[in-house]
C-alpha cells in the first residue's frame, strides 16, 4: 500500500487560459410575486350556457381581491398577475374565438381581470411540436424504498405509475384454510397513519415494440400530469435550454377557430405583470382537490435542475422575498364551496 | 450547469459535514472516439439541458447531474451504522471521446432528524442524505472509504456505473469496442472543515482501487471532485494499457491484436493536468512526486512501442529471409 500525504503550496501563478462552454445558461425571467389562476372549468362546462361560468367567476372575486391584499412580496411593490388554463387536451372543438370571446367578457363583467390564457395540451406538447411534459417526466424520481435503497436502482418512472408510499399487498393463498395474508399500504414520509396515493402519469398507447419517438406521440398524459406541468411553468421553474419551457406570446387582436392554432400562453391584458412569479395560488371549485393532491404528489417527486432552482433563490434572497425550498409549498390552493 | 457546485448557503444546521463519492472509468463501448458534437448529443442524458463541454486540450463532455433516491445505511468502523435519506447526484464524463467515468456523490447532513420526513423534504435538497442517528464524520470518512460493503449499505459505484450503461443505448455509440478493457473504482471522501488549509491522502489499496480522502473548505469541494475524476481517469488508462501489455505476451495471442487498439485508443490521452482545476495543482504535483504515476506511463508506453518496433523488425527479418530463400 503505498500513501502519499502532501503540502499545501502557498502560491499559484495566475492563469491565462480557461475554456468553459456552458451546455446551458439558465435565462432570468422577469418575475410577479404571485401567479394567479381564477377558476377551472372542463371544456363542456366551457360549451354550455354562460350562467355557471358567470357564477365561478363572481365566487372567485373576493378570494382574488383577499389574494391581492395579502401577496408576500418583501420590500417591493406588490406585482400579481392573473392566469387561466383552458382545457383542450381530452376534448375540444373548433370554437375557440367563439369560447375566448364568452370567457374574457363573463370574467370581466364579474370584476375578473385574465391577465394571460394558457392552454392544457402546450403542457403536453407546445405550438412547435417540443415535448414539454418529458422535461417533467424525466425528472422524477421514485421515492426510494426505507432502509433498501442503496444508490443502484435507476431513477425514472417507467411505468407511468407513481406512489408516495408502498402498496398493498395480498399473498398468494396457497392452502385456503390459512389466514388472509394481506398487508396494509405504506405512505413512506407518514407521520403515524399513513394516506397511501397511488397517481396515474400517463397511459401509453403505442404497440409493444414501438420506438421512442412513437411511444411519445402517442402517450396520453392524466389531468394531474399536465397540471404539475402548469404549475412548474407558472412558477419560472420549468425551463428548455434556460428558457422557459413555455413562452408567452402577445395577443395579435384576433382569435383562431382552432385550438390547436392557439398560442401557448397567450397575454391578453397589455399592462399585465409578469406572467412566471416565485409563488402561485389556483382558485378553483372543491372538485379539483383530488387532482391537486395528485398534482403535489407528482411535484414533491419532480428534481429540478439546480441552476434554476439556485437563480430563482438567489433573486428572492437578493429582493428580500421569502421562499420555500419545497416547491410544493410555494403552491397554495382556494377550493370554492360545493353544491353551487 | 453540470459541474458541481459548492454546497449553497445551506442554513448553519443544515450543513452537510461530510462528502462522499465514487468515480467509476471504462472504455466508450465505440469502435472509433466519439467527435464532439456526437458526444454532446451522447450525454444530453436529460430533455431540456446541454452537457457542458471543452475543446482543448483534450475534448471532454460532462452530462447534467442525475438523482438517485437513497435510504440506506453508511459503513462506520465503530458503533452502529448511521441511516440516511436523500439523493445521490450523478453524471458522466466523457473525455477524449472514448474514456467514459460515472461520477456518483452524495453530501452527509448530520442530526437533521429523528425519523424520515416527506419526501418534498429531500427533493428540495438535492445531492444531499441526512442522517437519522449520531455518527462521527472521521468515522464516516473511515467507513466509506474502507468498510465492508453490504447489501443495505450505501454503494455509489453502482450509482457511476448505472450512469455509464445509460450510454450504452443511445444511438451514437456503435458498441463495438476492439480493446478489451476493466472499469476501474475510485473512492472518495471528504470532510468539509471551513476553518482549514486543504489537506489530501492518496492511497492505493491492494484490491486495486484508489481512495482519497481530503479535508477541505466547502469552496474547494466542486474541484476536490474533478481531481478525484482526473485521477481515476489516469489510475484506469495505466492498467488499461499494462493489460494489454500483458495480454500481448501471453502464448496463443496476436501481440498485434491487443497492441494496436490498445495504442490508437489510448496512447495519446494522457495529460493529467489539461483539465485539472488550478486550485488542485498542488495535490497534483506532491502525488506525481511520490507515486509518479507519469513516469510510469511513460515507461510502460515505451515498453510498447518497443514492442512494436521488435515486432517490426522481426516481420521484416523474416519477410527477407523468405525471399533469399
Amino acid at each position: 500500500m503505498t500513501a502519499v500525504t502532501p503540502t499545501r503550496a502557498s502560491s499559484t501563478p495566475a492563469r491565462v487560459f480557461s475554456e468553459r462552454n456552458q451546455g446551458t445558461t439558465v435565462q432570468n425571467l422577469p418575475l410577479s410575486h404571485l401567479s394567479i389562476e381564477v377558476g377551472h372549468f372542463y371544456m363542456d362546462d366551457l360549451e354550455n350556457g354562460e350562467a355557471p361560468i358567470r357564477r365561478q367567476f363572481e365566487r372567485v372575486k373576493p378570494w382574488l381581491d383577499a389574494a391581492m391584499a395579502t401577496v408576500v412580496c418583501g420590500e417591493e411593490k406588490p406585482r400579481i398577475s392573473t392566469c387561466f388554463l383552458i382545457d383542450d387536451y381530452f376534448q375540444r372543438w373548433p370554437d375557440a374565438s367563439e369560447i375566448m370571446e364568452k370567457l374574457l367578457r363573463l370574467a370581466r363583467e364579474s370584476g375578473v381581470a385574465i391577465d394571460y390564457v394558457a392552454r392544457e395540451s402546450s403542457c403536453a406538447r407546445r405550438l412547435d411540436g417540443f415535448g414539454v411534459a418529458e422535461l417533467v417526466a424525466r425528472r422524477i424520481l421514485e421515492e426510494p424504498e426505507p432502509e433498501n435503497s442503496t444508490g443502484g436502482r435507476p431513477p425514472t418512472a417507467h411505468t407511468g405509475w407513481l406512489s408516495n408510499g408502498r402498496p398493498p399487498r395480498e399473498a398468494t393463498v396457497l392452502n385456503v384454510m390459512e389466514a388472509h395474508d394481506w398487508e396494509a399500504a405504506s405512505e413512506y414520509g407518514k407521520r403515524n397513519h399513513s394516506i397511501f396515493l397511488d397517481v396515474e402519469l400517463w397511459k401509453d398507447r403505442a404497440e409493444p415494440g414501438a420506438d421512442e419517438e412513437e411511444v411519445l406521440s402517442q402517450r396520453l398524459y392524466s389531468c394531474p400530469f399536465l397540471a404539475a406541468v402548469w404549475q412548474l411553468v407558472r412558477l419560472g421553474l420549468l425551463r428548455k435550454d434556460g428558457a422557459p419551457a413555455l413562452e408567452v406570446t402577445d395577443w395579435d387582436g384576433h382569435w383562431r377557430d382552432e385550438w390547436s392554432q392557439f398560442p401557448d400562453i397567450v397575454k391578453v391584458n397589455p399592462q399585465a405583470k409578469p406572467f412566471y412569479a416565485y409563488r402561485s395560488l389556483s382558485i378553483m371549485p372543491q372538485h379539483f382537490l383530488g387532482i391537486e393532491h395528485a398534482v403535489r404528489t407528482i411535484i414533491d417527486h419532480v428534481l429540478l435542475d439546480q441552476p434554476v432552482v439556485e437563480s430563482l433563490l438567489l433573486r428572492a434572497q437578493d429582493k428580500k422575498i421569502i421562499l420555500p425550498s419545497a416547491v410544493a409549498d410555494r403552491i397554495s390552493h382556494h377550493f370554492l364551496e360545493g353544491g353551487q | 450547469m453540470a459541474r458541481p457546485d459548492a454546497p449553497r448557503h445551506p442554513t448553519e444546521q443544515h450543513r452537510p459535514q461530510v462528502v462522499l463519492g465514487a468515480v467509476t472509468t471504462g472504455l466508450l463501448n465505440t469502435s472509433e472516439p466519439l467527435p464532439l458534437e456526437a458526444a454532446r448529443q451522447a450525454l444530453a442524458l436529460l430533455p431540456g439541458v446541454s452537457a457542458d463541454w471543452r475543446r482543448h486540450p483534450i475534448e471532454q463532455v460532462v452530462s447534467p447531474d442525475l438523482f438517485f433516491g437513497l435510504d440506506c445505511k453508511l459503513a462506520v468502523r465503530s458503533g452502529a451504522q448511521p441511516r440516511v435519506i436523500g439523493t445521490a447526484r450523478a453524471r458522466a464524463v466523457l473525455t477524449a471521446g472514448h474514456v467514459l467515468q460515472g461520477s456518483a456523490s452524495v453530501a452527509v447532513v448530520l442530526d437533521a432528524s429523528k425519523r424520515r420526513l416527506p419526501w418534498a423534504h429531500y427533493a428540495a435538497r438535492t445531492g444531499m442524505v441526512e442522517a437519522i442517528n449520531k455518527a462521527d464524520p472521521a468515522d464516516l470518512v473511515n467507513g466509506f472509504l474502507h468498510g465492508r460493503s453490504g447489501s443495505t449499505v450505501l454503494d455509489l459505484g453502482k450509482t457511476g456505473s448505472y450512469v455509464m450503461s445509460l450510454l450504452d443505448r443511445v444511438p451514437q455509440v456503435d458498441r463495438q469496442a476492439r480493446l478489451k478493457t476493466q472499469t476501474c473504482r475510485l473512492l472518495w471522501a471528504a470532510h468539509l472543515r471551513e476553518d482549514v488549509e486543504p489537506d489530501g491522502r492518496v492511497e492505493a489499496g491492494d484490491d486495486g482501487v484508489f481512495r482519497v480522502r481530503m479535508s477541505t473548505p466547502s469552496e474547494l469541494l466542486p474541484q476536490f471532485v474533478e481531481f478525484c475524476e482526473v485521477l481515476a481517469m489516469h489510475d484506469w488508462l495505466l492498467s488499461a494499457l499494462k493489460n494489454a501489455f500483458d495480454r500481448s505476451a501471453r502464448r496463443g495471442r496476436r501481440a498485434e491484436d491487443e497492441i494496436d487498439p490498445a495504442l490508437s485508443y489510448l496512447g495519446h490521452i494522457w495529460n493529467p493536468t489539461a483539465h485539472l482545476p488550478h486550485e488542485m495543482r498542488w495535490l497534483w504535483q506532491a502525488l506525481e512526486d511520490e507515486a509518479q504515476l507519469t513516469w510510469e506511463w511513460q515507461s510502460t508506453l515505451t515498453r510498447v512501442r518497443d514492442k512494436v518496433t521488435l515486432l517490426t523488425r522481426k516481420a521484416i527479418e523474416e519477410t527477407l529471409h523468405k525471399e533469399s530463400v
